[in-house]
């Protein structure tokens, strides 16, 4: 069974890769690098995992297609916004990230939600308000997570 | 009896002080504990600091450092990378995230490990466990299959969405690093350490790393132990504190740190050619924010070392 699946259209100068899975040492990028583009736009909403080797793969990667080519991460889940905070050397200097998933947490429902936000909104690292219909009221969400650590990856 | 001496240099110690003083009488071990405040370090059998408090006292603090062996270090950093920095500068082999509230089990439990020259095992952590899983490793094929077999059945709805995530990745990690970094042939030399982790490993019978997966309703214990006991303190001191990829062939060399990362308690129990077990410890939290704000101990266990 693959751990991972990749699609890629190209448009234009653009590549649009969707990633669904897991990144480990078996990461094969062999046919992304086949008909290369100046922008690669990467989905990460179905990823589920990076492992240790799987980053330094994924680094690999991005080294092969050179410093000239630009990477846009969308969707990022939080265990990827964690390791991307972690680890040095993961978001390369040609890589933003233009969306990612967020934890907040609604009291009145005693629930999480993973939230998506846009890079462009954090503003002085600070969380923007998230609201929720709870009994046909909106009641506004806490950030579930410490703001300085977790909006670490865009201090670059 | 023998009166083992406790030297205490630290606030969030002494607090705790009344309780673990009638805790430890009531003990009936094969030994007394005295506390103080002023043994010598050269004197006491074992140092409690608070680190924060040494930095401010410069000249006491390099003078612990000569005593690593005896020292246990106290702290309520919740940064994961000022822990790493301790740790690298330190290289002290305890040091206890505190103000948690199993502080004062922990120590308690601590000093009678310590002294009886013993390891903490899983169980320390999990005594009344809801569900135990446990799985040998025969190979390095179809790990992630086996893994999420592993987590099946045990009960998450006390935590944070996609904790699941976090421990497959510690899991994944921790296999890996017992698969291919522990064994080695009879002259001592590592077998795969710098093999591609896409090469499929069968295992020695008999030598196949375990792993074991408790929960209770606080509490996630894993402990992956592997039977060639090939880690070295110098590794360990080497790789946990520090997330860059270092390594071109073989490991990355950061599964350690990310780990770390991830956990709330990171114990290493080794007998030097016998076996490594690493145990990590995630407390069971709703809210993400808590789960990653809480103080991080870590432990490293060599009795039986011959230096």
């Amino acid at each position: 069974m693959s751990k991972l699946k990749v699609s890629m259209k190209a448009d234009g100068d653009n590549r649009l890769i969707a990633m669904t899975g897991i990144i480990d040492e078996d990461f094969d990028y062999s046919s992304l690098l086949e008909n290369p583009g100046k922008v690669y736009k990467i989905d990460f909403n179905e990823l589920k995992m990076i492992n240790s080797t799987g980053i330094r793969e994924w680094i690999r990667f991005i080294e092969k297609l050179g410093p000239a080519v630009n990477f846009q991460y969308f969707n990022c889940p939080n265990i990827i916004i964690q390791q991307m905070n972690m680890v040095s050397g993961f978001l390369t200097k040609n890589a933003k990230v233009f969306s990612f998933f967020a934890p907040y947490f609604c009291e009145e429902l005693d629930e999480e939600e993973h939230v998506l936000l846009q890079a462009s909104e954090i503003k002085d690292f600070k969380a923007p308000v998230r609201k929720k219909l709870v009994d046909g009221e909106e009641v506004e969400m806490e950030f579930d997570a410490i703001e300085e650590q977790y909006f670490k990856f865009l201090k670059r | 009896m023998e009166i083992k001496k406790i030297l205490i240099l630290s606030q969030s110690a002494l607090m705790l002080l009344p309780s673990l003083e009638r805790s430890m009488e009531e003990f009936n071990g094969g030994f007394k504990v005295s506390f103080k405040s002023d043994f010598t370090f050269e004197e006491a059998d074992l140092v409690f600091l608070d680190y924060t408090y040494l930095k401010n006292e410069e000249e006491k603090y390099k003078s612990a450092l000569e005593y690593v062996p005896k020292l246990a270090l106290l702290t309520a950093l919740v940064d994961h990378n000022g822990i790493n920095e301790i740790l690298k500068e330190t290289k002290v082999e305890h040091l206890f995230g505190l103000s948690g509230a199993n502080s004062f089990s922990d120590i308690r439990d601590f000093i009678i490990t310590f002294f009886n020259k013993q390891y903490w095992t899983a169980d320390t952590f999990c005594k009344n466990p809801l569900k135990v899983s446990e799985m040998s490793f025969l190979s390095s094929e179809d790990i992630f299959e086996s893994i999420q077999e592993l987590l099946l059945g045990h009960d998450f709805s006390e935590c944070f969405e996609g904790i699941e995530d976090y421990l497959t990745q510690v899991l994944n990690e921790s296999i890996l690093n017992a698969i291919f970094n522990a064994p080695v042939d009879d002259m001592g030399s590592h077998m795969f350490k710098r093999m591609n982790k896409k090469t499929v490993i069968h295992m020695i019978p008999g030598k196949e790393p375990v792993v074991k997966l408790l929960t209770d309703p606080k509490k996630i214990v894993i402990s992956i132990k592997d039977f060639y006991g090939t880690l070295t303190r110098n590794d360990i001191f080497d790789y946990l504190p520090l997330g860059e990829i270092r390594e071109k062939e073989g490991g990355a060399g950061i599964g350690m740190y990310l780990i770390f990362k991830y956990s709330h308690k990171f114990v290493i129990n080794i007998q030097p050619r016998k076996f490594t077990e690493m145990i990590f410890v995630i407390d069971k939290d709703k809210r993400f924010k808590w789960y990653s704000s809480k103080e991080k101990s870590f432990h490293l266990f060599m009795p039986n070392e011959e230096i």
